[in-house]
């Protein structure tokens, strides 16, 4: 099937992604925007949006395979911005599997005692009247976190330990505390996948949330005429997003030869902070041989460390050996953890470790749509 | 950096070279595996896993000889070697159906169904009926018959390369990941040392079990070996309750169900060079001629689509010898598509042919100088 050609896709509907297609529609370009969401927002005018629409796949650099409205579909943009966002970092702890463990504050059930565990400013808000106690990893003295989550079903309780401050675990400092919920926010990891399947070149930036695409100054790719915006190129909140995402979409719209009028008066850009990323990674001091790393195959840190005994030499021979990440969420639930216990345990450093590879779909697309490409 | 001795150094960490190196450490030698990144980091990392004895590779081979031979080894081999090293290896061997769709592949079926069950091989020739009620998920509407053979099966080839290497570890070999070669080291026209990115392993033996990098190895101790990359695609889906019981042949592509319960779909076989990319016409192709094979797949979502290189030889056999020059190198490449159902035979091949012991199959089949005379290895 060929392509249908269009002069510019934004994918991500959010604060990068809408940014970057308003300026795209302002310069005058035919710019069409994905989302997965059934419902993104209200974009600017003149943009296409195309909601419940899942890119699953980037072939050919640019190509984008999209499964919209029950349709595959292959689209060949003259630009493409990416503003896929991120998704909650996984913290791998003993017993985090069990019912009863979020990290969205919206899906814990009411009238249930909570433990909040994470770092600030990532701590997810439950309101003061629902919360037994909060700990923050991140905070400046006397940092803790949860060392195990304890019940055999459902949550009944957590160990609590002190962190130093470089978030080592602190022996003998163990405290129990009962509850019936806990809410986890250790911040975010960038959504890459689509620029790794792309060929972006990438980089370990701890500050930036973990591996990143590398840009230049116009957030361009090192695959030319591919953008990336907001957090999806390194944590950094809804407001440099849309900053980011309007000098994307002018940038992208120059090199459609269609200068925008905001051109010359491109915003600037702060630096990115994300303490969290920089320790989270000490925290696979905490896992035991029990505690589930990849939930979609129930892969344990007992058999990962099985294939590092084995001497594994990279993330991806863990994947291919245990299962661990080769689920139905492709190692977004997990991989961030899996590197952590990898560095733990072998001492190699996190930007040692080349991230997963990528297959194509990133999202699962039905086997029927698939065909209907053809 | 010289790394400790050995008597044999395998080159490669696929299904090949692991079943290698067990057989040689179990023989008492001293054995060291290198390989560049990881164990069944290609070929044996990126195929559909089927151990079929009898499947249409056997129209080369009517009359059941070394390739057969070479398979049934690998069979009695991986039956117990989920037991001998404690790795479940998900080997099921339930029986397959080879199907035909046209009178004339039928045809051609029939002396090697006729000559395999003359050999022992328990087998049963079906019409579309018998093939409906082997597998009852199968609906290709154009079968015209069948042959059922009850050795054929299916295996997790990543977790039976894991387990022959493990085999070899138990009988005292060394593992070397993340290691590649550099060089073969050869004085008075013998192989003396084998050179690493770790290092020097001094060696009587180097045996080259490089996959589809066989000839770029080979190159290293001066050897042309007519073995090039072919790239196959697969694709996994979401687990699924069993609908597929047994596994198919015939048809294009094939699909089986993992013991997890996911279904592979696969595969192809593209000389494309060294290059890996998953192609969106290919995946779009297999769910599209898998879907009528198994209507049932229907609604089921594809979570991942992976390539591995195959090392193509001309004549798509293996290439299994102890060459006379240089002196101390070993061939065991060149397996195209079918590594897993030969690798645990070509261990015990290279195993008895350094021993000089007689070989369980007649290994002349194998030798490189098969492709010394004519045109036929022009093949890219």
């Amino acid at each position: 099937m060929a392509p249908v050609a269009v002069q510019a896709a934004v994918v991500g509907a959010g604060p990068a992604g809408m940014a970057a297609a308003a300026e795209l529609a302002r310069a005058g370009a035919a710019v069409h925007l994905y989302d997965e969401n059934p419902s993104p927002g209200r974009p600017a005018d003149g943009v296409v949006l195309h909601a419940s629409a899942v890119v699953w796949g980037i072939f050919d650099a640019r190509t984008l395979a999209v499964w919209d409205a029950d349709q595959a579909v292959l689209v060949r943009p003259d630009v493409v911005v990416l503003a896929t966002g991120a998704h909650d970092r996984p913290v791998p702890l003993p017993g985090w599997t069990l019912s009863g463990v979020y990290t969205a504050a919206a899906d814990v059930p009411p009238g249930r005692r909570v433990v909040v565990a994470g770092a600030s400013p990532h701590l997810p808000d439950l309101g003061a009247a629902r919360v037994v106690t909060t700990l923050d990893a991140a905070a400046a003295a006397g940092g803790r976190t949860i060392a195990r989550v304890l019940g055999t079903r459902e949550v009944e309780g957590v160990v609590t330990v002190e962190l130093d401050a470089g978030w080592r675990p602190v022996p003998g400092s163990g405290v129990t505390v009962e509850a019936d919920a806990v809410c986890l926010g250790f911040g975010r990891v960038p959504a890459v996948q689509l620029a790794v399947l792309a060929g972006c070149e990438h980089r370990y930036v701890p500050d930036a949330g973990g591996w990143v695409p590398v840009r230049s100054a116009t957030l361009e790719t090192t695959v030319p005429g591919l953008f990336a915006a907001g957090d999806a190129a390194g944590i950094g909140g809804a407001r440099l997003a849309e900053t980011e995402g309007r000098l994307a979409g002018i940038a992208a719209a120059a090199r459609l030869g269609a200068p925008s009028p905001a051109a010359g008066a491109e915003p600037r850009l702060p630096g990115r902070e994300c303490v969290a990323c920089r320790h989270v990674a000490r925290l696979a001091a905490l896992v035991t041989p029990d505690t589930v790393l990849c939930r979609c195959e129930g892969v344990t840190a007992a058999e990962v460390g099985e294939v590092l005994d084995e001497g594994a030499p990279d993330l991806a021979y863990v994947k291919r050996m245990t299962r661990a990440g080769m689920g139905l969420c492709q190692g977004r639930l997990c991989e961030a953890g899996l590197a952590a216990v990898f560095a733990h345990r072998t001492g190699r450093s996190a930007d040692s470790l080349a991230p997963l590879s990528v297959r194509p779909p990133v999202r699962p697309v039905p086997l029927d749509a698939l065909a209907g490409l053809a | 950096v010289r790394l400790p001795a050995a008597d044999v150094v395998v080159i490669g960490g696929g299904a090949v070279g692991a079943a290698v190196a067990c057989a040689l450490a179990r023989d008492g030698r001293r054995v060291t595996l290198v390989e560049r990144r990881g164990l069944a980091h290609e070929a044996s990392g990126a195929n559909v896993g089927l151990v079929t004895p009898f499947s249409t590779y056997v129209l080369d081979e009517p009359e059941p000889g070394p390739l057969f031979a070479l398979t049934r080894e690998s069979i009695a081999w991986y039956r117990r070697l989920g037991e001998e090293v404690g790795l479940d290896v998900e080997y099921e061997q339930e029986g397959g159906v080879v199907v035909a769709e046209t009178e004339d592949e039928l045809a051609r079926l029939r002396p090697a169904f006729e000559a395999y069950r003359r050999h022992g091989v328990p087998m049963e020739w079906l019409d579309p009926a018998g093939v409906r009620a082997c597998e009852p998920a199968f609906a290709g509407d154009r079968v015209v018959g069948g042959v059922f053979c009850a050795w054929n099966g299916q295996i997790n080839p990543i977790r039976l390369t894991r387990a022959l290497a493990r085999g070899a570890c138990r009988a005292g070999a060394t593992v070397r990941l993340g290691t590649a070669v550099e060089g073969i080291t050869m004085a008075k026209g013998r192989v003396t040392a084998v050179r690493t990115s770790a290092g020097d392993i001094p060696c009587e033996v180097a045996v080259i079990a490089a996959g589809a990098w066989a000839a770029e190895v080979g190159a290293m101790a001066g050897v042309r070996v007519p073995v090039t990359p072919a790239r196959g695609q697969i694709l996994l889906t979401e687990p699924a309750p069993r609908l597929i019981r047994r596994v198919l042949g015939g048809i294009e592509p094939s699909a089986r169900q993992t013991r997890r319960g996911n279904v592979i779909v696969g595969s192809t076989v593209e000389a494309v060079g060294y290059d890996k990319s998953v192609t969106v016409d290919t995946l779009a192709a297999f769910a599209r001629e898998v879907l009528p094979y198994f209507p049932g797949l229907r609604g089921l979502r594809v979570i991942r689509a992976w390539a591995g290189l195959r090392p193509a030889s001309p004549d798509h056999r293996p290439i299994v010898e102890v060459l006379a020059e240089p002196a101390g190198l070993c061939l065991a490449v060149g397996h195209s598509r079918r590594g897993i159902c030969y690798a645990g035979g070509t261990g015990r091949l290279v195993a008895e042919l350094l021993a000089g012991t007689p070989p369980f199959v007649a290994a002349a089949a194998f030798r490189l100088d098969r492709f010394a005379s004519g045109g036929a290895h022009a093949r890219g």
